[in-house]
């Protein structure tokens, strides 16, 4: 009995010789196995052709040039992200359809709308400027590091706000790259532990870092440059 | 520009027709490609020289589908979902016949579970080995070969409903 495993092995060429040989022999004598093992033939055979136009396509020059550019110049960002509009919106709207910014009024909350996407403002700005990591406050300060394009970022939690993020230096302003929920641990509290960010953040922190985070000293000489 | 990313630049075409397999739209797909390129370069240090830069990408595009999807459902729960329109080619009567079958199978796959959906493209399109393909996927060769029996398996009996045997 050959199993529907080794018959999608055999036509896939993953046999050694002596185990096509096999379903070979076994072809001959069951009409069933060999009609089988033309199907999945076939299919392997059409399935080649799929999607193969899109290899004589022109290949769109944003791919090109995206392939091309040199890593100095790269801006950690997701090109899905750009298209379907940046997530920390959502995030914020989630927030709202949650009920988590219940009478928060964004005109005048951390964040603002720029040319460039969100802004951090206010007490969020001031602590991103003058907090070193551990410092208390509303606003704390988890990690400081720097991305591809050599800017520092800072990941950050608003208490009050349940609210945490990660935000990156451009322009002589923060630009608040994520923004997600703090969810309430199991206690019903608030974890302040600075290393409880939400996994949104800690992802777009993984794939933002270059090196090693800063520790106190880097961190505080980064300040007194002005984050430059 | 480096070797690596001439390397990359070659890839491209067979990247987009792997993205075509995972996303929905031509878009999309190369949406996901920008994203993907992204990614590789950001970790072009991870990278084995003299190890296949396809399969490496693949994986890496695999991983960028996944967290976009997450996104996208989370995102989802907020703003009205985006028309989910089966994404079909262009069939005009006048395509030859193999074309045809290439169109049906595309859309079947797109029927397919996204596990199986990929377990089959990348042996059967994009002709990895087994072991290749499981790399890729991050799964044990048992679990890669069940989903290609029952991915295929599927394709084979919705072209026999459609009345299109192969």
């Amino acid at each position: 009995m050959i199993s529907k495993e080794t018959v999608l092995a055999y036509v896939d060429g993953e046999l050694s010789h002596e185990e096509a040989l096999a379903v070979e022999a076994a072809m001959t004598s069951d009409p069933a196995l060999a009609e089988e093992v033309a199907r999945h033939l076939q299919l392997r055979d059409a399935a080649g052709g799929a999607f193969a136009a899109v290899l004589t396509e022109p290949v769109p020059e944003r791919l090109l040039a995206a392939a091309r550019e040199a890593p100095s110049e790269r801006v950690a960002r997701s090109a899905l992200v750009r298209r379907f509009g940046p997530p920390h919106w959502a995030a914020m709207a989630a927030c709202l359809a949650l009920g988590v910014l219940a009478g928060y009024a964004i005109p005048s909350g951390p964040v603002v709308s720029g040319a460039g996407g969100l802004q951090a403002r206010g007490a969020l700005a001031r602590a991103l400027d003058g907090k070193l990591a551990a410092d208390e406050g509303p606003v704390r300060m988890g990690v400081s590091f720097r991305d591809a394009g050599r800017a520092y970022c800072r990941t950050f939690r608003m208490d009050r706000e349940a609210l945490a993020g990660l935000a990156c230096r451009e322009d002589g302003r923060w630009a608040v790259r994520t923004l997600a929920e703090v969810r309430p641990q199991a206690g019903g509290d608030y974890q302040m532990a600075g290393s409880a960010m939400p996994p949104a953040v800690l992802a777009a922190m993984d794939q933002m870092m270059v090196g090693d985070p800063l520790d106190r000293t880097e961190e505080t000489a980064a300040r007194a440059g002005g984050w430059k | 520009m480096n070797a690596f990313q001439r390397e990359m630049v070659e890839l491209l075409p067979r990247l987009r027709r792997f993205a075509r397999v995972l996303a929905r739209t031509p878009a999309d797909a190369d949406d996901l490609v920008q994203l993907t390129v992204e990614r590789a370069l950001a970790r072009t240090q991870q990278w084995t020289v003299g190890t296949r830069l396809d399969s490496w990408m693949f994986r890496i595009m695999k991983n960028a589908w996944i967290d976009e999807t997450r996104a996208r459902r989370r995102r989802d729960l907020v703003f009205a979902p985006e028309e989910a329109g089966e994404h079909v080619g262009d069939e005009g009567a006048a395509r030859v016949e193999r074309r045809l079958e290439a169109v049906e199978v595309e859309r079947e796959l797109a029927r397919l579970p996204e596990d199986q959906r990929l377990a089959v493209a990348l042996v059967l399109i994009e002709g990895l080995s087994y072991r290749e393909a499981a790399d890729v996927l991050e799964v044990p060769m048992g679990t890669l070969t069940s989903r290609l029996v029952r991915g295929r398996n599927q394709v084979l009996a919705r072209l026999a409903e459609a009345g299109r045997p192969v």
